[in-house]
């Protein structure tokens, strides 16, 4: 998957959750990051905050599109 | 340091409660009694909607969670300006209900009803049978109390028709609110393991905490506007459910901060 679509994912699902400033902070972080490394900390992050199993279903999600 | 933050928050609203609680109870001037009742009265829900519109600093009030937390803080404000109306009717010997305040009071519903139906419709619920089966009988037993006590409980045959109406109205925004409730304990199921799954569990206490007593005034409305103890505590209920509200919000305020904060701070640097 394409690094910018990816982020624009990832923030998308982290605006959401956590609101628009969060994500921009979090967007220029992930400029940083690998797409491997996008991946994981979005995994841990949702997974810390909306548990294990939605945290799951939230990053298929994010994959699949 | 953010353990500290909680302590003291959840210190501070504890002693609002108990000055609410000891305001009702403790003080045997009458005068005294009831301006003390007063300001401890609107404390509660003063404390909700400023912990809300805090909270929503964080959000973009037009989309998402922001859109969602901003429907339920503005329904919270809604019931302040009731209380506030209440009580100033209450002091101006004006009646109090109906009045204005019923206005303020009833617009919370459908605004609380929006802005918990889009968190349902983001919590991505999967319906099981599993699930079904807990919740059936929960709502089953919740539409029994609000249908029999909050509707056809409120019904007065000496009553206007229109103080019929605005009464058994509170029984119909608190069916409206108990089947979102039961919804958003499924939302809470979901995020379960999760740290948002606290903020979620203080802020379905706090409407727990307010369609109990709703339903409650319905049925002894009489004894309760002539301030009879034990319906009198009912106040106190409501002060209890808003407290709620306030920490959820808090809570809620504090987990974005600390997600904030992990990227806003750099590492420490590796030895």
């Amino acid at each position: 998957m394409d690094k910018d679509i990816l982020i624009k994912r990832a923030v998308g699902l982290i605006a959401a959750h956590f609101g628009d400033s969060t994500a921009k902070m979090y967007e220029k972080h992930f400029s940083s990051l690998s797409e491997d490394a996008i991946l994981a900390t979005i995994e841990e992050l949702l997974s810390e905050i909306v548990g294990p199993s939605n945290a799951k279903k939230q990053t298929a999600i994010l994959c699949a599109l | 340091m953010r353990v500290m933050k909680k302590f003291y928050f959840i210190l501070m609203l504890s002693a609002v409660f108990v000055v609410q609680a000891a305001s009702y109870t403790l003080i045997n001037d009458e005068d005294l009694s009831a301006r003390a009742e007063t300001i401890s009265y609107l404390l509660p829900p003063l404390i909700a909607v400023v912990c809300g519109v805090f909270l929503l600093r964080f959000f973009n009030i037009r989309h998402g969670r922001g859109l969602s937390l901003s429907l339920i803080v503005l329904g919270l404000a809604g019931w302040l300006l009731g209380e506030v109306l209440w009580v100033l009717f209450g002091i101006l010997d004006i009646n109090q209900t109906p009045s204005i305040a019923d206005l303020f009071y009833i617009i919370a519903y459908p605004l609380m009803a929006a802005g918990f139906f889009m968190e349902i419709k983001r919590g991505k619920v999967e319906w099981t049978a599993k699930k079904a089966l807990f919740l059936l009988p929960l709502l089953a037993i919740g539409f029994y109390f609000t249908i029999v006590y909050g509707i056809i409980g409120a019904y007065d045959a000496e009553a206007s028709i229109f103080e019929n109406m605005i009464n058994m109205f509170y029984g119909v925004g608190d069916t409206i609110l108990g089947l979102l409730v039961a919804i958003i304990l499924m939302i809470i199921w979901e995020y379960r393991g999760g740290k948002i799954f606290f903020p979620w569990l203080y802020i379905f206490m706090g409407v727990i905490l307010t369609l109990i007593p709703d339903i409650l005034y319905a049925v002894y409305f009489d004894a309760y506007m002539e301030g009879l103890s034990p319906y009198r505590y009912l106040d106190l209920v409501w002060g209890l459910s808003y407290l709620f509200f306030a920490y959820g919000f808090f809570a809620l305020g504090q987990l974005v901060k600390d997600i904030q904060n992990r990227i806003s701070v750099p590492p420490p640097a590796e030895e």
